[in-house]
């Protein structure tokens, strides 16, 4: 598989001694999502600065879209799309001229500006209000038309800083669905960074986690899971009440906690490992007579995950991948 | 050099100040006044200067180089007007100094206050480019302005000397290299000079005050200086030359002290 983005020890200091991103080396394939997580000032928006050739590195270097961000510049921002968490669009002109003007600093001609600009209207559906001030937009929908405008010349990589920040839920959801419809159409690479984390579970093959500069972990979803959490859980729902059986449970080895749901009928274990102890536990509940109805395994949500790695990184232990 | 880009660019300029009614009036209603302001400013003021009693004005008449080829032949009063005319074009001079003053400030400081700037500095083109884009933008219509003035000018003067001459005075050879070189230089390097104030302040109002307190007033100097240089025209030639060089060093000025990073760090 071809990288899309490739870093090696990429850092920038800046001025007094502020370190923004320190030694970050990271590689993201082709055609691949990819999300930055990290609280404020983790680093994120300026890592997607130092990527975009905005601003220099102080040591390190990357490769984007096959360009040297230290050398080949024009090259590269020829090859990306960039949205920030400002739409960055002239609010004073129309949609219809913001995009134009767009697509013909990409080489476009006015033709094939032209025709693109209707068909990605019609397709995301901007077309009534393509010729209105952008000035006169909701907040998502000039979100929306700045995603459209990172995408105006079909470029092979897109960076989307925070595309959903600040948006409410309905906007959000758009925003999301128009990511989604143009990483489907382009085929294209995506970086996004976000604070959003069911949105980076939605939308992300990979997700990298960045704290005070230092890259803390980077792999898909269920790698970032099995890294972080080294505990399983599992919900046994039965036929007969089970909260007798706590002692029993309890005296198994491998088993950490025995939780009761609500019901009664249902008990979720965390268990060393699922292939050794689920054999074991249900053999133990069957030998007492009890019906069990669904083993079903739970994993922990993204939010714990990144719960846990922030609690990890404040604390000194690292979980650097 | 991508000129596509720059003119595309200048073109996204355009758009959008002329959305803006303000701008567009203050601009375009000073210049107005100014030229049909200043012959007939120029017509009162001679008609109602006692001739034969100043001789002081009749010193400095004789100090003049010949203006006209029938300069000699001319009544004192004929001559104080066509000087007068003459001096008359440095309002034309200061024209686009003083709308570049207001427009010039916004071009890059704008973008950063309408949050525009990480949109246009991701594009692939490069700050040089960005810089003459953002200083023609501002210059074009300044200078179309100024020669739409420059011809109302002509027109006026002439409706006024032309009893007295039975000749038009205006446009000679002098008044077409100040308005076609000289104007467009001294506009050039004006407008330089305050995109680079642009470029380096955070918002638009330091821009502009910054323009007002140190800029303006160096180029209205200047300017008052030349008023010496339109009466000869090799004076005019080494002028342009003086102006070419300021307009070379004021740009490279403004392309070395363009710096991304801190047009970043101020967003």
């Amino acid at each position: 598989m071809t990288t899309a983005i490739e870093t090696y020890e990429l850092t920038k200091v800046f001025l007094p001694n502020i370190i923004a991103v320190n030694q970050l080396t990271l590689s993201i394939n082709e055609g691949e999502i990819f999300a930055f997580l990290g609280p404020n000032g983790a680093g994120k928006t300026t890592t997607v600065r130092l990527l975009t050739t905005l601003i220099t590195p102080t040591s390190g270097n990357a490769s984007v879209a096959g360009s040297c961000i230290l050398e080949n510049k024009l090259e590269l921002r020829r090859k990306i799309g960039f949205l920030s968490d400002r739409p960055n669009l002239y609010l004073r002109l129309s949609a219809r001229k913001n995009l134009l003007f767009f697509a013909k600093m990409y080489g476009l001609t006015h033709q094939e500006a032209s025709r693109r600009i209707d068909e990605m209207a019609t397709q995301f559906e901007l077309k009534e209000r393509l010729d209105s001030p952008v000035g006169s937009y909701s907040k998502g929908m000039k979100q929306k038309l700045g995603i459209l405008k990172a995408m105006i010349h079909s470029p092979p990589l897109m960076f989307l800083d925070e595309p959903t920040a600040g948006l409410d839920p309905l906007a959000q959801a758009s925003v999301r669905e128009t990511i989604e419809r143009a990483a489907d159409e382009l085929d294209t690479t995506i970086f996004m960074t976000t604070h959003n984390l069911p949105e980076a579970e939605r939308l992300a093959d990979k997700i990298g986690v960045i704290n005070k500069g230092k890259l803390l972990i980077i792999g898909s979803a269920s790698e970032l899971r099995s890294k972080i959490s080294k505990s399983n859980k599992l919900v046994v729902t039965c036929l007969d009440k089970v909260s007798g059986y706590e002692r029993l449970l309890s005296d198994l080895e491998g088993i950490l906690s025995i939780h009761f749901l609500e019901n009664g009928h249902s008990l979720e274990v965390e268990v060393t490992s699922f292939n050794e102890i689920t054999p074991i536990i249900v053999r133990s509940l069957v030998e007492k007579g009890v019906s069990i109805l669904e083993v079903r395994p739970t994993q922990k949500s993204l939010e714990e995950i990144y719960k846990q790695i922030m609690n990890n990184s404040n604390g000194g232990t690292e979980n650097a991948a | 050099m991508q000129l596509n880009l720059i003119w595309n660019l200048m073109k996204k300029d355009w758009a959008e100040t002329f959305r803006s009614r303000q701008i567009l009036l203050s601009s375009t209603l000073l210049p107005f006044v100014l030229a049909l302001g200043v012959p007939l400013l120029i017509m009162v003021s001679v008609n109602m200067a006692p001739m034969g009693s100043t001789s002081e004005l009749e010193v400095l008449m004789d100090l003049l180089p010949p203006v006209t080829s029938d300069w000699d032949l001319l009544s004192e009063q004929v001559k104080m007007l066509v000087i007068a005319s003459i001096f008359g074009q440095l309002f034309l001079l200061l024209v686009p100094v003083m709308i570049a003053s207001f427009v010039g400030a916004d071009t890059i400081v704008g973008e950063k206050e309408r949050q525009t700037i990480e949109g246009l500095l991701v594009l692939p083109i490069s700050d040089s480019e960005i810089l003459i884009a953002k200083i023609c933008s501002s210059l074009l219509p300044v200078l179309s302005l100024t020669w739409i003035m420059s011809i109302i000018y002509s027109i006026m003067v002439d409706l006024i000397t032309f009893p007295y001459l039975d000749r038009i005075l205006l446009p000679d050879l002098r008044f077409i290299l100040i308005m076609v070189i000289f104007t467009p230089l001294l506009g050039f390097g004006t407008i330089a000079f305050i995109v680079m104030i642009s470029s380096r302040v955070s918002n638009t109002r330091d821009a502009q005050q910054l323009t007002g307190v140190f800029v303006l007033p160096a180029i209205l100097l200047i300017t008052g200086q030349l008023v010496v240089v339109f009466i000869n025209l090799w004076l005019i030639i080494v002028g342009i030359v003086i102006l070419g060089a300021f307009d070379l060093i004021a740009f490279k000025l403004a392309t070395s002290l363009f710096n991304r990073e801190k047009l970043m760090s101020l967003t």
